[in-house]
């Protein structure tokens, strides 16, 4: 059958992952990719494609414009969309979905106010470090100021790194299950070549780390250990690991990105943080400082300063102090946890900040080793890298004159500790002789040329 | 690429002029740091440093696009008016500003509307802080400090950053007690010495963009020669920021020309050198300017410093004025002359407007400085006059004093070259009244205690005379008295001496009787008569006695004898 030429391809509606098109008074189905659209104009010999009011010429057409054609909402939607429905379970989402009119039910996220509400509540309900990436991919999509390359550069950058980071956090979590399961039972069977990547001298990639993170969750199974968290899939053909996969080549392209891209990568992401539902379901906690508190013939009390660092029911960041008699996890503890269970991340995951005595919190993700002289972290407020080396700083009692100086050489001291629970971490599940040493001193600091 | 003119004049660097803002990299840093620590930053240094800059530009372009969300709020007429319009307008639409007054209705609502217009961290920043404590009320800045509790407790991210001269940090005093916090995490903003000077010229000369080079070979010492010429005599160590920007302008048009600031310009020696001594550039500059304007508005000199000085306040800082409020304190003018002269003093870039809070101000405190050295006596007073009327009248009325009869004297000669309020009016004509009530009853007091005055002069008269008649009678008694003494004296004497005549005689009869009982013991002895013996030797004893006792007797009478 001809298509008149003059007489463009309707589309009628686009869902997710299909176009409706009229052709000829026929009503069609396709993919909603470009390939699927090119081979049916061919067939039909048309060039031309029309959507709401615009027509489009085929030729002008590719890969980086094609969201746009085929699409009204450009940023967030299909992000926004796919999370409230995988946090469908949360009061405050139903309530958001049962007041929504019938008319706008299906096509909520193209309706800015409607937007608006649902990306609030998607921030309320993931754990800080992904809920604060999340915010800054709502931020670039609303960006009205900026010229739409770089917002388009901006938005597939961050689509990047808020999977990678979901990555990271889950590896995070299962290497410290691992390690503190391996400093209980002996007999656990490790494989240190898988985990060795881990704790090497260059950040992983996201393929690297989906490669990990299957090779974590395989190692606590075959040892008959319960994973912190329910099993996610991460068979090869799963949505997850195809995520990442797309989102890895997407990462390698060296071209530059268009608007299909940006769908592509938040759908990508979409895919993965659906597959790890544990990130609504848990929320961080950084233990500040504890103190010890102790009076003759009773028995001692710790008080615990720790913050939430989600905005949930109290909808703010909460400063806790908790006085009980149970001896703490740890101080400067970063804590993933639920109403069941606490997993300390640190010091894969820290609050910098508490390390140095300020009351709000900096959180950082450990990237890789600096040789055996430090850690390299990134920081996720800053998104930049910062080492933290091995001073060797001397804990023993010592005279202070200034509080300046006190506060420096706790700061040594609590960065010396974190390096060092990365050593034991290491040692622990590589097997020993790994240590961090303090960077040799040049002669002259020990007046060596006197 | 087309080149672009570098230098801001009197206004700050902003976030797109990132390409010629050098020299501030340590600051930025250490500003960027204290907003990830804390919830709230104080940036303070002397006027002139570029402290608005630093923020504007240095930090703002330190935080990604997406991180940042600035809202500037300056004073305006009203610190808590200002912010709540700029919220309002910062919503995207979900509240339509409305004159709150010292309150902020629906404040958490307000901030989430601006969070959720662009799911980007808040930043507040409040510029020229000083302008709370030098033109706002008590009540105020009381209003201020609780709106801040307030937002700094709020869910979102949000964060504020005041900004505030050094000389007015004292005053942030009852802030601190409210806000603890306050002072935690500052910033002072240094001015600029030689080496930052170096800095920003090279680093501007070195940029592709800037259409303003320095000399190729030569940049060091012309940027020395610059610094020098603009610290002149006083050799200073620093610079005000302002000084340089007008030198730098002043500079590039003595080399193109070029009002349109297009043309591309080579910073010499030689050019500089042929400038000579420029002596004070700021000052150069408003005189100028002043000039100029006076010239082409017809006006004399004189009337277009009248009409710059009601921007600047007594301390020599900027008050923003509206056209309305400057055309009424210069009402003698003809009709929209004030408007020509204030389109000619922004064009002149002496004068800033405000699209926002619709309100015309001196571009620079450096340039306010300088206005308000020009004022004569009668300016001044004028100007503490008004200031006077209106912190007067600007307190609620159960609060109010009334003007005292020294301020009305003070005030009466320049009232009528104020304009003044219908309130502010009536409050002086309240306070002359209640000055001549007063006077009235201190007269009314005063004649009373006239009469009670006299009345107690006359009651003390009589008094007076009665105690004299008593002087007199006392001393007539005394005299009698003394009399009457002197004979009992007399008596008493001869009375001592005839005792005396007396005791002697006794003395010699009773030595007498001790010699014949002496003699008789003799006799006695030789008779062996043992108890006429011991009865004569008791007799001699008792006799022996007698003798004493009346020896006694005599020496106390002669005591007396001698002491009368």
């Amino acid at each position: 059958m001809m298509t008149n030429e003059n007489q463009p391809i309707l589309i009628q509606s686009v869902a997710e992952g299909m176009l409706n098109l009229q052709v000829d008074g026929e009503v069609l189905e396709i993919r909603n990719e470009l390939a699927a659209l090119r081979i049916l104009l061919e067939s039909r010999q048309t060039q031309t494609v029309q959507y709401a009011d615009k027509i489009y010429n085929i030729a002008h057409i590719d890969e980086a414009n094609f969201g746009s054609v085929t699409s009204k909402i450009v940023f967030n939607g299909i992000l926004v969309r796919r999370l409230i429905r995988a946090l469908e379970q949360k009061t405050g989402v139903q309530d958001f979905l049962r007041n929504l009119p019938s008319e706008s039910a299906d096509k909520w996220e193209e309706v800015p106010a409607f937007l608006q509400d649902a990306q609030v509540l998607v921030g309320q309900h993931f754990v800080w470090v992904l809920a604060w990436e999340l915010r800054r991919l709502f931020a670039i999509g609303k960006d009205k100021r900026k010229r739409q390359e770089e917002k388009v550069d901006e938005y597939i950058d961050h689509c990047f790194s808020t999977a990678k980071m979901a990555l990271q956090l889950t590896n995070f979590l299962l290497i410290a299950a691992l390690w503190d399961k391996k400093k209980q039972q002996e007999g656990l069977k490790l494989n240190p070549a898988q985990l060795e990547p881990f704790f090497g001298t260059r950040p992983l990639t996201m393929l690297e780390h989906h490669q990990l993170l299957t090779n974590l969750v395989d190692m606590l199974v075959d040892n008959g250990l319960e994973l912190p968290f329910e099993e996610p899939d991460l068979e090869a053909d799963g949505a997850l690991s195809k995520a990442v996969v797309r989102l890895e080549e997407l990462c390698s392209l060296n071209i530059a990105y268009g608007l299909a891209h940006c769908h592509t990568a938040e759908a990508c992401l979409a895919d993965l943080l659906v597959g790890l539902p544990f990130f609504n379901t848990h929320h961080l906690v950084t233990i500040k400082r504890v103190e010890y508190e102790a009076l003759r013939n009773n028995s001692p009390r710790y008080v615990k300063d720790f913050t939430i660092l989600e905005k949930k029911e109290a909808r703010e960041w909460q400063r806790m102090l908790k006085f009980d008699h149970d001896a703490p996890v740890q101080s400067y503890a970063l804590l993933f946890r639920n109403h069941q269970r606490a997993f300390n991340l640190f010091p894969f995951l820290m609050d910098y900040h508490a390390l140095i005595n300020e009351r709000v919190f900096q959180i950082q993700l450990y990237e890789c080793r600096e040789g055996w002289r430090g850690l390299r972290y990134y920081n996720v407020e800053q998104e930049c890298e910062q080492a933290m080396y091995y001073c060797d700083a001397n804990a023993e009692v010592m005279e202070v004159q200034t509080e300046d100086q006190k506060q420096a050489l706790e700061r040594d001291i609590r960065c010396d500790l974190a390096i060092k629970q990365l050593e034991d971490a290491m040692n622990t599940l590589l097997g020993p002789g790994h240590r961090f040493v303090k960077e040799a001193a040049r002669p002259s600091d020990h007046f060596g040329n006197i | 690429m087309r080149k672009r003119y570098p230098f801001p004049f009197l206004d700050a660097y902003e976030r797109k002029d990132q390409d010629f803002f050098f020299g501030r990299d340590e600051e930025i840093e250490q500003l960027y740091q204290l907003t990830q620590q804390s919830n709230i930053v104080l940036l303070y240094g002397h006027s002139g440093t570029g402290k608005t800059s630093l923020i504007r530009c240095g930090l703002a372009n330190k935080f990604r696009s997406y991180d940042w969300q600035d809202v500037y709020v300056r004073r305006g007429t009203h610190l808590i008016r200002s912010l709540d319009r700029a919220l309002c307008e910062e919503s995207d639409g979900a509240f339509d500003y409305e004159d709150g007054g010292d309150t902020i209705a629906d404040l958490p609502q307000k901030l989430e509307a601006v969070y959720r217009a662009t799911f980007k961290p808040l930043y507040l920043i409040f510029d020229q802080f000083e302008e709370l404590y030098v033109l706002g009320s008590r009540d105020e800045q009381d209003a201020f400090v609780r709106i801040i509790q307030d937002i700094l407790r709020r869910e979102q991210p949000v964060k504020v950053i005041l900004s505030i001269r050094e000389e007015y940090l004292g005053h942030l005093y009852e802030f601190e007690r409210a806000v603890p916090e306050l002072l935690r995490k500052k910033l002072r903003v240094e001015p600029m010495n030689l080496e930052r000077v170096k800095t920003v010229l090279l680093g501007v000369s070195n940029q592709p963009d800037s259409n303003v080079q320095l000399e190729a070979g030569h940049e060091a010492p012309i940027a020395e020669g610059i610094f020098e010429k603009i610290r002149g005599q006083d050799k200073t160590l620093h610079i005000p920021l302002p000084y340089l920007q007008v030198f730098l302008d002043k500079f590039y048009l003595e080399v193109t020309g070029d009002q349109s600031r297009q043309a591309e310009a080579i910073f010499t020696r030689p050019t500089l050198a042929a400038m000579g001594d420029l002596g004070d550039v700021l000052r150069n500059f408003l005189d100028e300017q002043a000039t100029a304007i006076s010239r082409a508005q017809g006006l004399p000199e004189a009337e277009v410093w009248r009409a710059l000085s009601p921007f600047v306040t007594l301390e020599g800082t900027k008050e923003p004025l509206s056209e309305a409020q400057l055309t009424a304190r210069l009402s003698d003018l003809p009709t929209g002359a004030s408007a020509r002269l204030l389109q000619a003093l922004v064009q002149g870039r002496i004068l800033r407007f405000s699209e926002a809070s619709q309100l015309y101000e001196v571009a620079h405190d450096a340039l306010a400085k300088q206005i308000h050295a020009k004022r004569s006596d009668e300016e001044i007073a004028i100007l503490e006059v008004q200031r006077l009327v209106k912190s007067q009248t600007a307190m609620k009325a159960e609060a109010r004093e009334y003007f005292t009869e020294k301020q009305l004297l003070f005030m009466e000669p320049y009232l009528e070259k104020l304009v003044l309020g219908e309130a502010e009016k009536d409050w002086i004509a309240e306070s002359r009244v209640r000055v001549h009530h007063q006077k009235e009853e201190a007269q009314r007091r005063q004649e009373a205690e006239l009469a009670a005055t006299q009345k107690r002069l006359r009651l003390v008269r009589g008094l007076l005379a009665l105690a004299l008649v008593a002087v007199l009678v006392a001393g007539y008694l005394r005299v009698l008295a003394n009399g009457q003494k002197a004979a009992a004296e007399s008596a008493t004497l001869v009375a001592n001496e005839r005792l005396l005549e007396a005791l002697q005689e006794k003395a010699q009869r009773l030595e007498g009787e001790k010699a014949q009982l002496i003699r008789a013991q003799a006799v006695y002895q030789t008779a062996g008569d043992s108890i006429l013996q011991r009865e004569t030797l008791q007799t001699m004893t008792e006799k022996d006695s007698l003798i004493q006792l009346n020896a006694q007797n005599i020496r106390d009478a002669q005591a007396r004898q001698k002491q009368q």
